[in-house]
Parts: C-alpha cells; structure tokens; sequence
C-alpha cells in the first residue's frame, strides 16, 4: 500500500513523457502563431552522377514553393547558414550553428541520380531539442520532381503539425474566361491549369468524388439545370438527373454510394438523396419551400443544407433520412453555403452582414461562431481542404472574384488565382 | 387632481387598446379557410368527373398544389396558402372539364381541340408580335407585349403592380391561345448561385400560379430558373439588382 502513491506517480510521469514525446511544433488553428523557422540547405549529393543540370535544386526550390503555401514556415535565407559541412547523419550535425541563425526545424537530405530516376534521402531534426524526428526515402521519376516536391513538403508539415499537408490536391472550380461559365482544374498551388467542360453553356457547382477521379455538376446544357457526371480519366460524362424543374446542387456522400441534391420535380425544392446513378430518390425535406446546397459530414450519417423555412436562408443540419432538424445558424438574415469540416465539427458558411458576405465557421450547435473574413466585398463558397485546416474560397476583395485559401482561423489568406474573369465555386479534392 | 389623472390614465389606455387591436385586425392575415374548402371541393368534382384517369397530370397539379396549401395553413403561412389554394381550385377546375369532355359523346373531336394547345402550339410567333429580346439562353424571343414583372430582395410574392402586369400578359395570351410561353424567373447577383436558382423557380412559379388562378391553360405556360446566371443589367448596385429580380416571358 506504501508504495502505491509513488507508482501512480511514476506511472503518470511515464504516461505525460509519451505524450510529450509525440510534439505538436505548430498548431495551425491556433491564433497569432508566427512562422515557424525553418532551414533547409542544399542536398549533399550521395550518388555517382553529377546533378550538372540541378535537379537537386529544381526539387527544392519546389519544395520550399509549397511551403510558402501553406503559410506555416519561415524559410531562413541560405546566406545566413553557419554549418560548413554539410553533414546528414543526427549526430554529426551541429544543431548550434543551427539554432544560432534562428532556426526550429532543419531539413536536411542526400540525393543519388540514376538514369531517368531520383533517389532521396530526407531527414528531418528538431533543432532546439537536437532530435531527429523523421526519415524518409523517396524515389521518382526525374521527369515528374514536382509530384516528389509534394510529397516531400507533406512530410515536412507532417513532422512539424502531426498532419501532412494538402500539396497534390487540387480544386475544381467555374471559371467565365471563355465568356460561359465552365468548369477548370488547377492543383492547389494554381499549375496546370485546365478546362474540363466544353459545353458553351452555364456550369455551376462542381463537386469532388470521394476518390477523386469524378466531378458532379449542374449544366443548362440540356435547357434547364440538370446534374451531370464527368469522368476525369475518360473525359466522358453522363447525365444524373434531369427531371422537370430543377436538379441542383449536388454533393456526394463520403462513400461514394449516394448522390444529395436539390430536386423540385414534385414542386417545391427539396433535399433529394439519390443512387450514384441518380435513380432511386428518396425526399427529405418537405416544407414546400426552399431547401438547397447539401453538404454531408464526414462520417455520412448527416447533411448541412440551406433553407428558408424560417423566412430567411438559414444553415440546417438533419440525419441522412430526413430526421432530426436543427437549425444552426440564427445570427444574419442570409446565411447560404455550407461547408461541412472533414475534422466533422465544425461548418463553414458564406453570411450576409449588411450589403457584403463575408465567410464564418460554427459548431455545429450552433454555438462559437466566427467571422473569418472581414470586408467591404463578397467572400463566398468556402471549400475544406481534406484535413480540415484550410479553406478555399472565392472572394472579391482585388475586385472582381478570384480564388484564395486561408487557414481555418482565417489569420493566413493567400490568393491562388490571376484570371481576371471571374472564378468561382472552388471545391478541393478529397486527395 | 387625483381622479382627473385616473381619468386621463384611464382614456390613455383605452386609446392604446384601440390601436393595438387595429393593429392586430389589419396586419394579421385572416386564415384563407373558404379558400381551402373551395379548393378541397373543386378536387372532389374533379375527382368525381373521372379525373384522375381522364385528365391525370392536370389532377395531379391540382392535388399537389392543395396539398402545399395545407402545408402551408399548418405553418400558418396564410398568404402562400391562399395563393396555393386559389391555384388549386383552379387547376381542378381545368381538369374536370377535359375530364368531363374526354367522357362525352364525340370525344375524338373533344381530343383534337385538347391537343389545339399541345403540339401545334409550339414555336409560333404571332406576326405582329414585336421582338424586342432573346431568350436567355439564345432561343426564343421576348416580345413587347408580355412585360416582365419584379420582385423584392429574396421575395417571390406578386405586388399589386406585378399582379396588374400578369393580368395584362394573360388578356395577351387568352386571345393567343397557341401561343406557348416559358416564365423565366431570375434574380439579382447577391447570394449563392443555388440559392438563387431556387428562387428563381419560386419566381416563375408564383406568376405561373397566378396566372393559371386568371384562366390561362396551364399547358401555355411553363418555367424555367436561370438564378442570377443571367442579369439584365451587369451593374453591381441597387439600380442594377432592381432590374435583374424578375419574370421574362420567352416566346419559343
């Protein structure tokens, strides 16, 4: 019994190091965090080949590209580096000439050429404590270093956050250059940029599969607003719905199994669930009014969605039959646009507050809501990225909508797109 | 001085009684129970005359449109229920006569004149007819004689102007009988692009209910939503948002 009181205690202790051990270095939800220092030094070439056409180089600087995204890192300036030789290996590395220039993280590798490949060796130290807090080895084509780029940034922001980065991802979104609305692809970091649609008429609301290989989208194609499935592999599309009045606003749920949408064919607009083929409709909200924009959790058991049962467009959420209505929003007079976290608590809404709409998150009991854009312009369609810290969105504040991201508190925004023909309605992809 | 303050107090609050009551008479909107009972009525004589065999989809719009009705008196929203409830009777009205007339002796001629309005009816543009827009898609033209109507921020109600207008577009269309028309209902650029959609349908719906409520066969009519996909007028302001709430009707 006597030593009972000192085994908690030890018991405790060891239980609190294996927490700390597992260090969180950033928290990007929390508010007003400075960047995180980071250095990251040439790689040491560990291979036979000489890099003469400086591919080592190319991949870095793409990888520190994506850092600056994602607005989490300070990259130290190469000038400022103290350490001269240029070791790998944790114990040879001189943390202090580290530490001295400023730096928290250090990312150091060594690289092998073949002949069309490029082997990496990625090591990642936490310099005040001196650990070496990941090892990784990568292997790629030299031709396609920017899909290593990303991986290698993703590992970086893992290490450092406890979850990789959103780098690979990319948004769909309806863009007007052509002068008709249709629908774009981008990768996050707005390369490669292409049309998806030819169809010369109105694109609207493009959503993600869950495998990412799908987008689902409403056209006036057909002479009036049906839903339609495009194949990104194949590039060929089929119609989901096209029953009288409107087919709107669709959003797949997490499994992939069932389509929601806004249907009005049996006279008011109403929440529909349909099969992936857009058969089998079974109605889930019947209030003879306006019912629109669903939005499923991440788990597939409920569905935000807009309605103006309460006289004005108000955030919902119901079960996925129907069931259990809650309103969520009640502050505002015009609240459309939900955007369900992937983190599951937490909504992401587009809300009118005078002539402007500006972008909010809530819980969803409604309670702690925050205004994460502020301004004398229209901040719309918020898109989750698929770790649920960052959201997409399209905004006006340079005048006419283009698209940004921002972290989850709003505090690091950064605009994606310069088409200066009106961009709209991003949806992030799932990976 | 004592019982003249009592009185005076007295007056006061009789005074406020008074007007809180006129208040109360005036701006709460009597529920629309005769309508209601119309309504249920005119679908049981539908009902009767054979209807949901004879004239199946007219008796269906009129059977959903009285049960939006009720939906609408159990929320108490009584100015959509009336509306709901007028169209209703009407559109049980239409199809007990195409009933009544489909049972009749000499229906094959019965048949011709139903189909008058049908397929023939498509496309035709009466010649004095003046063009003065597209529609807004590219097909079909708006013409001088059917004038949109508009509409409040985040309303679909008919004013009484826009009422007055309909009234008009309806005499026009009574004396074009082969004329058919899509409402197209639109709405000002603020707001989300679903949202807007929907409401645009509202939009096109109401005058298309109004309408029916006047006498137009509702197969001469039929509606579309282009949300604000579609403004009138590009401006970004309160002149321009004006302009662009709206019903256009199209000519195809």
């Amino acid at each position: 019994m006597k030593y009972l009181l000192p085994t908690v205690f030890i018991l405790l202790i060891l239980a609190l190091s294996s927490v700390l051990w597992a260090k969180v270095y950033i928290t990007i939800d929390s508010p007003g965090r400075s960047r995180f220092p980071i250095a990251i030094p040439d790689l040491k070439n560990t291979g036979i080949i000489p890099d003469v056409r400086g591919y080592s180089k190319d991949l870095m600087k793409a990888v520190e590209k994506d850092l600056d995204l994602c607005g989490i890192f300070q990259i130290i300036d190469p000038k400022a580096f103290l350490e001269k030789e240029g070791a790998m290996e944790r114990d040879k590395v001189n943390f202090q000439d580290w530490s001295a220039i400023g730096a928290e993280g250090l990312v150091k590798g060594g690289f092998a050429l073949k002949e069309k490949e490029f082997a990496l060796d990625l090591r990642i130290f936490d310099v005040i404590q001196g650990f070496q807090i990941s090892v990784m080895s990568y292997r790629g084509a030299l031709n396609n270093l920017r899909e290593m780029g990303h991986r290698v940034a993703n590992e970086i922001v893992r290490a450092f956050t406890g979850e990789k980065g959103f780098f690979g991802t990319r948004l769909a979104f309806i863009s007007s250059v052509t002068g008709d609305k249709e629908i774009y692809i981008m990768d996050i970091d707005g390369e490669n940029m292409r049309r998806v649609t030819f169809d010369r008429s109105i694109a609207l609301s493009p959503v993600w599969s869950p495998d990412g290989t799908k987008l689902l989208y409403t056209s006036y194609k057909m002479k009036g607003p049906h839903l339609f499935v495009h194949d990104l592999n194949t590039g060929k599309e089929h119609v989901i719905s096209q029953r009288p009045g409107l087919n709107i606003g669709a959003a797949w749920s997490p499994d992939g199994k069932r389509i929601a949408c806004t249907l009005s064919y049996e006279g008011s607009s109403e929440i529909y669930i349909l099969d992936e083929n857009g058969g089998n409709p079974k109605q889930l909200t019947r209030t003879y009014g306006i019912n629109v924009s669903p939005s499923w959790s991440p788990d597939g058991s409920r569905i935000a969605f807009v309605s103006d049962r309460g006289g004005s467009p108000q955030i919902y959420i119901m079960d996925a039959d129907g069931k259990g209505v809650q309103r969520v929003t009640f502050s505002g007079k015009y609240n459309v646009s939900p955007a369900w976290s992937p983190r599951g608590d937490r909504i992401a809404y587009s809300g009118m507050r005078g002539e402007y709409f500006n972008i909010y998150s809530i819980a969803l009991d409604g309670s702690d809501m925050i205004q994460l854009t502020e301004g004398d312009w229209n901040d719309e369609y918020p898109s989750w990225s698929p770790e649920g810290r960052y959201l997409a969105f399209s905004s006006t504040r340079d005048g006419h909508p283009e698209l940004y991201l921002m972290s989850s508190n709003g505090i690091y925004v950064r605009r994606l797109t310069n088409t200066h023909s009106g961009v709209l309605c991003p949806a992030w992809s799932p990976k | 001085m004592m019982p003249e303050w009592r009185s005076v107090m007295k007056k006061l609050s009789l005074t406020i009684l008074a007007v809180v009551l006129m208040v109360v008479v005036v701006g709460c909107p009597r529920p629309p129970t005769r309508e209601m009972a119309e309504a249920r009525s005119a679908l049981e004589s539908a009902k009767d005359a054979g209807a949901p065999t004879l004239a199946e989809e007219e008796f269906r719009s009129a059977e959903q449109m009285l049960a939006e009705a009720t939906a609408y008196m159990d929320e108490k929203k009584y100015d959509d229920a009336r509306n709901s409830a007028l169209t209703s009777k009407k559109l049980s009205e239409i199809a007990r006569d195409k009933a009544l007339k489909r049972r009749a002796p000499g229906e094959a001629q019965a048949g011709e004149a139903g189909t008058a309005i049908g397929e023939a009816g498509a496309g035709v543009i009466p010649e004095q007819a003046v063009v003065t827009g597209k529609g807004s898609l590219g097909e079909g033209v708006t013409i001088k004689e059917l004038e949109p109507v508009y509409f409040a921020f985040d309303d679909y109600t008919l004013s009484e102007e826009a009422k007055d207008i309909l009234k008009i577009n309806a005499e026009w269309l009574d004396k074009n009988k082969n004329v058919r028309v899509q409402i197209e209902g639109h709405c000002d650029e603020r707001g989300s692009a679903e949202y807007n959609i929907a409401l645009g349908e509202r939009r096109a719906k109401s005058a298309r209910n109004y309408m029916i409520q006047l006498g137009i066969d509702p197969s001469q009519l039929s509606t579309i939503s282009y949300g604000k996909e579609r403004p009138k007028d590009p401006g970004h302001n309160e002149e321009a948002w004006e302009k662009n709430r709206r019903d256009e009707f199209v000519v195809k």
